[in-house]
């Protein structure tokens, strides 16, 4: 049996950094309901001078070019469930502890990470690319988790390890009501450990039976299950921006954290997606949505970011975009995809990645790949052939010239004369049960300047050239 | 001592310095197909990672024979044989009877220049090109040729570009031009800028028959 570990992530600046279109904002802060106090400011906004609780009128005044951002609730919602989505590439078991953390179920994942150091290295690295601002911690409890992330972080290993980091916390970090904090500290008491000790009995007359219960759960004396997060079915995350967004180039950073919330549930389910769905909404519509494929199925966030860069490059925006809904369903599993299937030099981004490359940007019909039909009509012998599977093997044809042209051109007999045939005739019939039949003798002659093309009279006495012999 | 030395080898690697019978040793090249040709190149063939610009007046020159055997050869790899922009279909039959495994072989559209360029560039530095064939047209400028060589440098493949015969007197980037002429026994050949060395007088390459069993070379048909 594991000794329990939980990990909590806390984002400080959820709410206000879900608002952003670049990774380093110019001074934000993010408004009250009433819109009059600042709630939360950005680090730039805070150099700057201006402080939670500010009036909007002093802030602005302290800090000129600052952003104010409306609160909204619904959408810092949606991004918080994007994150536990996103954690899912780390736990099977992910908690929402709203309004701006993530609890993460850790004990069963050590040995697949190779210890809570790791996991922890492994997270910080992968939240760097999220841009979020953020602070880490283990805990033998999510209580404990939670305390120790809103107090700076802690990465530790054991129970004892967690309790003894506890002891030394302020007993407001537990989150009591403000005449609870104000007696414990006339009491004399000023850390979590202090107040661990007193008599419990005395404790419970005091301050009542739910501080009691906040402490069992905190120290791990009364089992505290969470409840785990649920990922739907089907990947659909809508993402409100914080503003109009004019070019569609500054979609992408919003984007990138919708799609590492698709990476981490598809990594969670050992699965891969083959199509996404991209729509942008505007104020008074929304455009159609846009698919985009991934051919071999990917669930990395960098390899889909390219596909929708391309995609996105092509967009000219009519109007502002508001919001962006992010949509897939077809995936599967997920195989042991070699990365280097040939050995490419090293810079090369994507392995396949060519193909998804050309795709996306000239359009699917664009890329092609070519076969032989066995068909008697020189026109009708080959075909374009569709990348999605293999074309069988093909036998040629000798005495084919290398360029067909799309259609005949007729050949006037002035200039027909100065051809000189050198092989030929090759009869041609055919095609008769399908439309006009076909009645041909083909020959190959040397035009004046010495090239060789690809040459038919009709059953009429006409001439034209279909090929040239390349 | 050591600058002095390194501005000779640059001279040497660019092929500047005639050092009289000794030639400097090149890395192994990919053979074109055509031992006449490989002979004259240094390493015994186009070196990988470079544009070779072939210049003609028309389709119907060669263009495609000469590569023939090259393409047969690089088909064998796992890699694409790109075509950007071809001028007329290529034509699946007489592309498999070169011996070429056409399943290799990938056709881009574009619909714009841009698009064009962008699409050869993606191709050659993504490595999973063994050659990328394009159809450049006369408009692409020095700058583009550049580009598509600094691309064609990170992927290690071969770029061939076909340009009308007048792009000769234009700047390019390439370091392989060629100026390719139909010639009765099969292809003309005057390789005027290459890699490690000076240019080359005009080399007449004997193409495979294109008409299957018949001689090329018989009488003419009387006329029917």
């Amino acid at each position: 049996m594991h000794q329990p570990l939980w990990i909590h992530l806390d984002f400080p600046l959820l709410a206000l950094e879900t608002r952003y279109t670049t990774p380093n904002p110019a001074p934000a802060v993010l408004l009250d309901g009433a819109a009059r106090r600042v709630e939360l400011a950005n680090a730039a906004a805070r150099q700057a001078g201006v402080q939670i609780g500010m009036a909007v009128a002093t802030a602005c005044s302290l800090c000129p070019e600052l952003t104010l951002h409306a609160p909204a609730p619904t959408q810092a919602r949606a991004q918080l469930e994007c994150l536990a989505l996103w954690a899912g590439a780390f736990s099977a078991q992910v908690a929402l502890a709203p309004p701006r953390g993530v609890l993460l179920e850790a004990a069963s994942m050590l040995s697949h990470f190779g210890g809570v150091q790791r996991l922890c290295h492994r997270l910080e690295e992968q939240l760097a690319r999220l841009h979020f601002s953020h602070t880490l911690a283990t805990g033998h409890t999510p209580l404990a988790a939670d305390l120790l992330a809103r107090s700076g972080g802690f990465v530790g290993e054991s129970r004892d390890e967690h309790r003894q980091r506890l002891g030394t916390l302020p007993p407001q970090q537990l989150g009591l009501p403000v005449r609870d904090s104000e007696r414990l500290r006339g009491m004399g008491i000023e850390s979590l450990g202090q107040l661990l000790a007193l008599p419990r009995d005395e404790l419970g007359v005091r301050f009542g039976a739910a501080l009691l219960e906040r402490l069992d759960r905190l120290w791990g004396l009364r089992a505290d299950p969470p409840r785990y997060f649920q990922p739907p079915p089907r990947f659909c995350q809508r993402l409100e921006l914080g503003h109009e967004v004019e070019s569609a180039q500054a979609l992408l950073f919003p984007l990138r954290r919708l799609l590492e919330a698709l990476e981490g549930y598809l990594q969670g389910r050992q699965q891969q997606a083959h199509e996404i769905e991209l729509q942008l909404h505007q104020r008074e519509s929304s455009l159609p949505a846009k698919t985009i494929g991934h051919r071999g199925g990917s669930s990395r966030a960098q390899e889909w970011l390219e596909l929708c860069r391309l995609h996105l490059e092509q967009e000219r925006l009519q109007q502002p975009v508001i919001a962006l809904t992010l949509s897939a369903e077809r995936f599967s599993d997920r195989t042991s995809r070699s990365l280097s299937l040939f050995d490419a030099p090293a810079g090369n981004d994507i392995t396949g990645g060519l193909l998804n490359r050309l795709q996306s940007r000239l359009g699917p019909g664009q890329v092609s790949r070519l076969t032989v039909v066995a068909d008697h009509r020189p026109e009708r012998a080959w075909s374009l052939f569709s990348l999605d599977q293999e074309p069988p093997p093909a036998t040629g044809i000798p005495g084919r010239p290398g360029w067909l042209l799309a259609t005949p051109q007729p050949l006037p007999p002035a200039q027909r004369a100065l051809i000189q045939l050198l092989s030929g005739p090759e009869r041609i019939v055919s095609g008769w049960w399908e439309g006009p039949a076909l009645r041909r003798d083909y020959y190959a002659g040397r035009w004046p300047d010495q090239r060789l093309g690809w040459l038919f009279r009709d059953d009429r006495g006409e001439w034209y050239l279909h090929g040239w012999f390349g | 001592m050591q600058t002095a030395n390194t501005s000779l080898d640059s001279l040497l690697d660019r092929g500047n310095l005639w050092q009289g019978a000794r030639t400097r040793t090149a890395s192994k090249g990919i053979p074109s197909g055509h031992p006449e040709l490989d002979r004259r190149l240094a390493g015994q063939g186009w070196q990988p990672g470079n544009l070779i610009e072939l210049l003609y007046t028309g389709e119907g020159s060669g263009e495609l024979r000469l590569l023939y055997p090259l393409l047969a050869a690089l088909s064998q790899q796992p890699q694409w044989i790109i075509w950007v922009d071809p001028p007329h279909v290529p034509y699946a039959p007489a592309l498999a009877a070169a011996g070429i495994d056409i399943r290799r072989i990938l056709m881009v559209h574009s619909r714009a220049r841009q698009e064009q360029y962008w699409a050869l560039e993606q191709a050659l530095k993504s490595g999973e090109c063994s050659a990328v064939l394009g159809w450049a047209g006369a408009q692409a400028d020095d700058r583009a040729l550049r580009r598509l060589q600094l691309a064609a440098s990170q992927g290690q493949g071969l770029g061939f570009l076909f340009r009308p015969k007048r792009c000769r007197q234009l700047a390019s980037a390439a370091p392989y031009r060629a100026l390719l002429e139909a010639d009765p026994q099969g292809v003309a050949l005057t390789l005027f800028k290459r890699r490690q060395g000076w240019s080359l007088p005009r080399l007449q390459l004997p193409l495979q028959d294109p008409f299957g069993p018949q001689d090329v070379n018989s009488a003419p048909l009387a006329m029917p």
